[in-house]
Parts: C-alpha cells; sequence; structure tokens
C-alpha cells in the first residue's frame, strides 16, 4: 500500500496571476481545511491547523570601500504599518566575483522595525564592478528577502 | 482508471436530527472554551488573532467532522471511511493587511479501504472584509445557514467531492492535495481551484505540483500552503 518514503518532501510555486487570481482587498483572513473521499476511503483526520501570517521584509545593503575590498552591511527593515516587530536572524552573503566574507553569516541585532549586521569583504580576483548579494532567510514572523549593492574597482 | 472513480452527486443538505445535535455538541464545544488545539493563529502582530473553530459537513454524513483521539493525541476526523464524504473546519485571523500568509495543517488517515486514497485534504485560502460573509453548508453559524455548494471536479476530472468549497464574497483559490493521482500515474498530487465571487470556477488545473507518493495509515502529513505578494503560493 505504502510507497511513501519517510521523509518525502514535495513543494512546488505557482503564479496564481495566470489563472486571474488577485489578492483581495484587506480584512479578515479565512482559512478552510476540508477531508474528502470521492471515490477512495479513508478516515482523513486533522492533527493540527495553523494560521502563519508573515511579514515581508526589505533588505538594503551598503558598502564602505571598493570592489578590491570592502565593509558591508545589511539592513533588514519590516515594513508594516502595524506595531514594529523587530526582524531576528541571519544574513548570508554572496559575490559574483566569489571571495570572501568574514563571517560568512551575520546575525542581526536592532530595534524597531529594522535589524543590521556587518561584514567584511575580500574579493578572489580582480572582476570589476562587483556585485555584493545579502540574503536574510527570515524568521517566525518574517519573510525572507534579497537586496545587493554594486561595488566598482577604483580607477 | 479515473474513470472508475465513483463520485457521489452534490445535493442540497436536509438537516437531519442527529446532525443538528452533534453540530450543537461541537459548537457547545467552542463557545464554553474547551481546548481546541487543532486550530489557532500564529499571530505576528497584537491585530491578528484566531476566531474559534466553525465545522461544516456534508449532507449525506452529518455526523462528522467529529472529534478523535490518534496516537493519543486529540484530533478531528474529517471523515468517514465512505465514498463521497467530505468535511471541515474554518476559522479566521483579523487583522489581515496584505502580508504574506500561510495555512499549516498536520493530518493523517487511520483506515483505508475500497479504491485507496482519496481525495486528501484541501486548504481554502480568503481574504475578505468582514466575519461573516461565509456561508457553509450547515446551519452551525447563525444567519450563514448554507446548503451552498461551489467548485466541481478539477480540469482532469480527479478531486471528488474536494470540488465542494464555501460561497464567498472575494475571490479565493483552494489547493487539494489528492493522493489519488499516485494511482492514475500523475506526477502531479495537487488540484487548485480559483473562485471568483459568489461561486464560479475561473481556473481548475489538476494533476500539477510533485507527489509524495501514497502515505501509510498513521503517517503524518504535513500541508503547508503560503500565499506571497504577487499573487503566488
Amino acid at each position: 500500500m505504502s510507497d511513501l518514503t519517510s521523509g518525502t518532501n514535495c513543494s512546488f510555486s505557482l503564479g496564481l496571476s495566470q489563472y486571474g487570481f488577485n489578492i483581495p482587498s484587506p480584512g479578515n483572513y479565512w482559512a478552510m481545511i476540508m477531508g474528502a473521499n470521492g471515490g477512495g476511503y479513508a478516515d482523513w483526520t486533522l492533527l493540527q491547523a495553523q494560521i502563519i501570517a508573515e511579514r515581508a521584509t526589505t533588505t538594503g545593503v551598503s558598502c564602505s570601500g571598493n570592489a578590491l575590498g570592502s565593509t558591508c552591511t545589511a539592513t533588514v527593515s519590516d515594513p508594516s504599518p502595524r506595531p514594529p516587530l523587530t526582524p531576528t536572524g541571519t544574513v548570508t552573503w554572496s559575490s559574483s566575483a566569489g571571495g570572501t566574507f568574514k563571517p560568512s553569516t551575520c546575525t542581526l541585532s536592532g530595534s524597531g522595525s529594522t535589524a543590521s549586521c556587518t561584514v567584511v569583504y575580500a574579493p578572489s580576483g580582480n572582476q570589476n564592478p562587483v556585485t555584493i548579494t545579502a540574503t536574510y532567510q527570515g524568521d517566525s514572523n518574517h519573510l525572507g528577502s534579497v537586496g545587493n549593492t554594486t561595488l566598482s574597482a577604483p580607477p | 482508471m479515473s474513470n472508475s472513480k465513483r463520485r457521489r452527486p452534490l445535493t442540497r443538505m436536509i438537516t437531519s436530527a442527529s446532525s443538528i445535535v452533534a453540530i450543537i455538541i461541537l459548537f457547545l464545544a467552542v463557545i464554553v472554551g474547551i481546548n481546541h488545539p487543532i486550530v489557532s493563529a500564529v499571530a505576528s502582530g497584537p491585530t491578528i488573532g484566531p476566531s474559534p473553530p466553525l465545522f461544516f459537513d456534508s449532507p449525506a454524513y452529518p455526523g462528522y467532522p467529529t472529534w478523535t483521539t490518534v496516537n493519543g493525541q486529540r484530533a478531528l476526523q474529517l471523515t468517514p471511511v465512505s465514498s463521497g464524504a467530505y468535511a471541515g473546519v474554518a476559522w479566521h485571523a483579523l487583522g489581515y493587511s496584505g502580508q504574506p500568509v500561510g495555512v499549516s495543517m498536520n493530518g493523517t488517515y487511520t483506515q483505508v479501504g475500497g479504491a485507496g486514497l482519496a481525495d486528501g485534504f484541501k486548504i481554502v485560502m480568503f481574504a475578505q472584509n468582514g466575519t461573516g460573509s461565509l456561508s457553509y453548508d450547515n446551519n452551525s453559524i447563525p444567519g450563514l445557514s448554507g446548503p451552498i455548494l461551489c467548485g466541481g471536479p478539477s480540469s482532469t476530472g480527479v478531486g471528488g467531492s474536494a470540488g465542494v468549497s464555501p460561497d464567498s464574497t472575494s475571490p479565493y483559490f483552494s489547493l487539494n492535495w489528492d493522493p489519488f493521482y499516485t494511482l492514475v500515474g500523475s506526477a502531479g498530487q495537487f488540484n487548485l481551484w480559483v473562485i471568483n465571487p459568489p461561486c464560479t470556477v475561473v481556473a481548475n488545473p489538476g494533476g500539477i505540483g510533485c507527489s509524495i507518493g501514497q502515505p501509510a495509515a498513521f503517517d503524518t502529513i504535513r500541508f503547508k500552503t503560503f500565499s506571497r505578494p504577487g499573487c503566488r503560493i
């Protein structure tokens, strides 16, 4: 009967606008969970359910220095008009030119609706310009986001 | 093989005395504050919070949903092991302001028979003004007596009574995990319905997404649906 491998995971995303769906006006959010047997037979049973309301974030990147070496700061903001909730968690870094970030992952700190963390970037080559990307992973209340900036070598 | 899948016609509900008793018991359980571990809202701000769960049943099986115990844990049995059965639970969170929202559930089954597993679970997600604008196909909610049956099979014909959805005053979508697709050789196990108010199906692709195969009884099925800005789920 069972062909399920323990821990089997399946995830996918859909662009709902292609099906004519647009997010309705804000108001209240409803969720409904159904179990159904069309022609099959199982006692579909609900063990646990929840609504998860995440907040969107924006990630900005600012760097001092240039493509030969720089100190970069990621600032993660929660633009929600509701009472502020400080983003927490970590930011990971990457570069179009490779190189190293120290630390490779930084931990946010802040207050209100904004938090930030800083790393030091050292390139591995002479590429110019260099795009620095910071990826916020999100936390239990916030959706992740990505920001970037471009560094140029000195003339 | 999909043609062999029997489907029970969806008829208007005839409320029976037994269903009224069942509904009253369930609803009273909510009102008097009995703990309901199966539904909750994760609040990302002080203005978002859950309503008590609202239950709805099907005409042929008005005794469901019903409380049960699985592995020592309180659970809500949505359907019996019977063809044509469907039932559900709904609740709302106040204060939606356009942020990404997800619905997460853990489910299972303990018995199976007949043609195998179908049609699994379905998550329906709404955003609309007011708290009383949904209609259900039972009479458990004062002023919102049904029955309203919206939906139907997916474009592939697989979905059965999972196509049943409530009437709504705003567009919404529902995503159904249907393990029956595995039995007909489809690579995807999901049906999507996009509904325009009050009850018009504007899209219903089926056999989409991916597959976890056929879970065994007592496996935990974790089903999460997220709606993010830009109309992606």
